[in-house]
């Protein structure tokens, strides 16, 4: 039987809108999943977790395994990081997890600095307002002084042509003793990452 | 059937050394032990090997594994990734809060060496992971 174009045609509308029903339903879903916080991450070539995680691991190991210290427990505080690449990256996350490491390591006074100062002092002021028993107080003019600093810069070159684009980081850390300005410990980490650019698109 | 158990323990040692991607030792050195394991896709085994592997204590007294890989492919390069897992005398795992899959590329018949440096030290056995990378995309 030879049917009209328009009969054959009417019984494909509602599957065309149910598909499209649920193909929009499906775009508007999420899945979301927990992953390894350790696994490589490779999703583009900008600063990532792992990067993260090998920087801090590779500095904390070199700084826990050296012996330049003259005393035997130093005391230690945090400096900056001057972040020179083209990323915004929070620099002070990698410094967390290494002096994590270090003051777990329990061969280091770690000192606060910067946020810590400015939280010690809140408190100090509290103390000193009145409010609170002076028996029960902190004595001022108690804390240490840091006999090392630790500071760095992280720095990346990027390349790119038309297949390909390439960016190689370099982390440093240095240690310098406050009483001498003589720089004691150096360490590096390098790494590179590299991005196949897709035929389409970018 | 005596004979046969005495015999026994000797050709399961003589098959753990000669069969492929069994040779993974444990290394000694005093109170100190570090051993490579292969986990995830075993398909490893016949991308990579150990090669030597020392274990001692660094200049500040704390434990440092080393171990080579080498990848087993001749014309190929090998994409794994190693991670170290350190534990104490008790057994018990020490916390790294850097710890990491190391991404690693192997050249043909080409070998690098991987080391660790313990977290704590306490610690007096290490174990190093290496899997086929199977990066986060």
């Amino acid at each position: 039987m030879n049917l009209p174009i328009h009969h054959a045609m009417k019984p494909g509308l509602p599957f065309v809108l149910g598909l499209l029903v649920l193909l929009g339903g499906g775009a508007c879903s999420s899945s979301t999943t927990y992953g390894d916080p350790e696994g490589v991450e490779t999703i583009d070539d900008t600063f990532g977790s792992t990067d993260l995680l090998m920087i801090a691991q590779k500095m904390a190991e070199s700084f826990t395994s050296t012996n330049v210290w003259e005393e035997e427990r130093p005391t230690i505080v945090f400096g900056g990081i001057r972040n020179r690449t083209r990323q915004h990256i929070d620099t002070t996350n990698i410094t967390d997890t290494i002096r994590t490491r270090l003051i777990q390591s329990g061969k280091f006074t770690v000192l606060a600095g910067g946020q810590g100062i400015s939280e010690i002092q809140q408190e100090v002021d509290y103390q000193q307002s009145g409010a609170v028993d002076q028996a029960a107080a902190v004595e001022l003019g108690k804390q240490l002084g840091a006999r090392y600093v630790l500071y760095g810069r992280f720095t990346e070159i990027k390349k790119e042509d038309s297949d390909t684009r390439d960016r190689w980081y370099k982390f440093t850390l240095n240690a310098v003793d406050v009483q001498t300005r003589v720089i004691i410990w150096a360490e590096e980490k390098t790494f590179r990452k590299t991005t196949e650019k897709p035929l389409l698109g970018w | 059937m005596r004979r046969l158990l005495r015999l026994t323990p000797g050709l399961l040692a003589l098959a753990a050394l000669t069969a492929p991607g069994c040779q993974q030792n444990t290394w000694r050195n005093d109170n100190l032990s570090g051993n490579l394991q292969f986990v995830g896709d075993p398909r490893i085994e016949n991308v990579v090997a150990e090669e030597g592997a020392r274990i001692e204590y660094t200049e500040a007294d704390l434990p440092v594994f080393q171990v080579d890989l080498r990848n087993l492919m001749d014309d190929q390069e090998a994409r794994v990734q190693w991670r170290a897992v350190w534990y104490d005398g008790r057994g018990i795992q020490i916390n790294d809060p850097a710890r990491v899959w190391h991404p690693v590329i192997l050249p043909a018949r080409g070998s690098i060496p991987i080391r660790s440096i313990a977290p704590h030290e306490d610690a007096v056995r290490c174990e190093i992971q290496v899997q086929l990378l199977n990066p986060i995309e």
